[in-house]
């Protein structure tokens, strides 16, 4: 919370409020506003104290409560955009940046195959699950190990970076030993010990919003990442639930320039989780380049229809090339480059 | 993508003398973008704000070095240790992190141990008063001060740079000695002067319990050889503390050189005792020049 004074408040008016504060046990954080002081109460619980307090006294103009609390995710926290780089490609700059690929590794055919596509294409990062979290234990989980093996040969094979989820702390030293960027999916969003474990390594963090987070609890998970001292994190917004059960999820493309505003990470948009059909997964992702978004995650199969998971919305090779083209003129129209 | 301290939010960490006059300087100079200062306690937090001694004052560290470009810590030496221990995690990548502490084998030593990325400089400006505390601060303390610089090896070109900017931009001369040989350096010209006058004057007070008078008398000399013993006590504990082998060694030395004058004396050599007197007067006035 944070006291305006008044304009005309005396230096003892201002005291007075200072020694409240610390009476309170709190800490202060003075500053000059437009031509009047701002007494910062700094402190973990400070949403408990009450308004009145403060407003009653003298020379205090009003109380304002400030409703951030994440700080190194804040724009307050870094003057500019993070941009993050692996290998060479920049995530969160003035190019947008795509990662494409299947939703998971199937065989080393099916991701050599997708790789060397969707890099024709013109996509930057290559993405693959090596470590399913399905729904249902009886379905596919993913190869593991072999997995991400071949994940690594399809980078050797076409240079491209490499993204891939991590479910469990345990597993962030192999998934590490292969990985350029770790993802932690939308059920792990608040894992906290997957987070943490993540900030004390090194490798950037792609962290998905979970399927009922708000922007808050998304942006506080970043925190957590942050806090530990790794600063490479972008964030997905892939999606919401919602009453609405005609798509998958609700692709909530407010939290495009929301997060845009509130927050300096890069901003990621995943439209095919966020529409579950193939046939949305064009326009919404150039609805997220318009909105400024700085990248998108797009699922890519060479035969969606035997997909072993989300097939309904992964695009075909073909599909995917056109769409790229179209994305360049969006991404052309709101000056970025692809 | 060199940062100059023109754009710079300049973060220090305690308003004492140090501290807060050099925040008066950056304000004056107008030389960086934002100038935070960081206080133990409100009061001082309060008049360095009244005074425009800083642009921000808090009593919060974290909320003062969130998103400082430069970070200085301006307390005393063994508070800078702590200090370090907890300022890492909450800075930036590419945050400058400088240090004005008496010794510097310590809290270099601590440097190595912030998070990578961040860039530390170790520094020690000679320049100073008895007088502690923020009502002792004032304007220009280090224009003409010679400004010692300890960068680590980890540190990169463009933050010593900015380092040496800084100093520079103060009027302050940049000299950069590695920690331990600054530590004995000073030890030598620094601390062992404080213990000798500290002893000095239990030497005058012993007497003294026998004839007060010896306080009325004492005058110019007393005073001069004195002065430094009214230096703030926490923060030579500090140094004492923290240099404690560099300056033992350098007490040793000087009881050696007391243990010759006595031995002279008491022969009444005096012959060999003029001599080691007129050069000791010969050194200083070479020094003086």
């Amino acid at each position: 919370m944070i006291v305006v004074m008044k304009q005309d408040a005396s230096p003892q008016q201002i005291e007075a409020v200072v020694k409240r504060i610390e009476e309170l046990g709190y800490k202060i954080h003075l500053s000059r506003g437009e031509a009047r002081t701002i007494v910062g109460i700094i402190g973990a619980d400070d949403y408990l104290l009450s308004r009145d307090t403060f407003e009653v006294m003298d020379g205090v103009e009003k109380t304002v409560r400030v409703m951030q609390p994440f700080k190194v995710a804040s724009r307050d926290f870094a003057q500019e955009d993070t941009v993050i780089q692996v290998n060479g490609v920049s995530i969160g700059g003035e190019q947008l940046v795509v990662m494409a690929g299947p939703c998971s590794v199937e065989s080393r055919a099916q991701i050599l195959e997708t790789a060397h596509a969707v890099k024709e294409a013109g996509a930057h990062i290559l993405r693959g699950g090596a470590f399913k979290p399905r729904t249902s234990p009886y379905s596919f989980q993913g190869l593991g190990e072999e997995g991400l093996r071949y994940l690594a040969e399809a980078r050797e094979e076409t240079g491209l970076p490499i993204i891939t989820e991590v479910m469990s702390p345990d597993d962030v030293a192999l998934i590490g030993e292969y990985t350029d960027i770790f993802q932690v999916g939308a059920r792990n969003m608040q894992n906290y010990s997957l987070l943490k474990a993540l900030g004390k390594q090194e490798k950037p963090v792609f962290l998905k919003r979970g399927l009922s987070g708000t922007i808050q609890e998304l942006l506080m998970s970043a925190e957590y990442v942050l806090s530990q001292g790794n600063m490479q994190v972008m964030v997905c917004e892939r999606g919401i639930r919602t009453f609405e059960p005609a798509t998958r999820n609700t692709f909530d493309i407010n939290a495009i320039p929301l997060l845009q505003e509130l927050s300096h990470l890069p901003v990621i948009a995943d439209p095919a989780h966020g529409t579950g059909k193939w046939s949305l997964v064009g326009p919404v992702a150039k609805a997220a380049v318009a909105a400024g978004a700085d990248g998108l995650m797009i699922e890519v199969h060479p035969d969606p229809a035997k997909a072993w998971s989300d097939g309904a919305q992964s695009l075909t090779i073909d599909r995917f090339t056109r769409l790229m083209d179209e994305l360049r003129t969006i991404a052309q129209a709101v000056g970025r480059t692809l | 993508m060199s940062k100059r301290l023109s754009d710079c939010r300049v973060t220090v960490v305690g308003l004492g003398l140090m501290g807060a006059s050099l925040c008066m300087d950056l304000i004056q100079g107008g030389l960086c973008r934002e100038v935070r200062g960081v206080a133990r306690r409100a009061e001082t937090a309060l008049r360095a704000f009244f005074t425009h001694a800083v642009d921000q004052a808090t009593t919060d560290l974290h909320t003062g070095v969130a998103g400082a470009d430069i970070v200085v810590l301006a307390t005393p030496v063994r508070t800078i240790v702590d200090l370090l221990d907890q300022v890492g995690p909450l800075l930036w990548p590419g945050t400058l992190v400088m240090d004005m502490g008496s010794t510097k084998t310590d809290i270099c030593a601590a440097m190595e141990r912030l998070p990578k990325g961040i860039q530390p400089v170790g520094g020690h400006p000679m320049a100073g008063k008895e007088q502690a505390g923020f009502a002792a601060a004032e304007p220009n303390l280090y224009r003409d001060a010679t400004w010692i610089l300890s960068p680590l090896e980890r540190t990169s070109p463009e933050a010593v740079a900015l380092a040496q900017e800084l100093v520079e931009a103060l009027g302050a001369r940049p000299v950069f000695l590695e920690p331990q040989r600054h530590d004995r350096l000073v030890a030598s010209i620094s601390h062992l002067p404080f213990l000798l006058a500290s002893g000095l004057i239990h030497a005058v007070d012993r007497l003294g319990e026998e004839d007060s008078l010896v306080w009325e008398l004492a005058a110019g000399g007393f005073r001069d050889t004195s002065r430094v013993a009214a230096s703030d006590t926490r923060m030579f504990l500090d140094i004492l503390m923290t240099n404690r082998s560099a300056v033992l060694d350098q007490l040793d030395s000087f009881c050696g050189q007391l243990d010759e004058l006595r031995r002279l004396l008491a022969d009444g050599d005096e012959a060999a005792l003029a001599a080691k007197l007129a050069h000791s007067r010969t050194l200083r006035a070479n020094w003086r020049k």
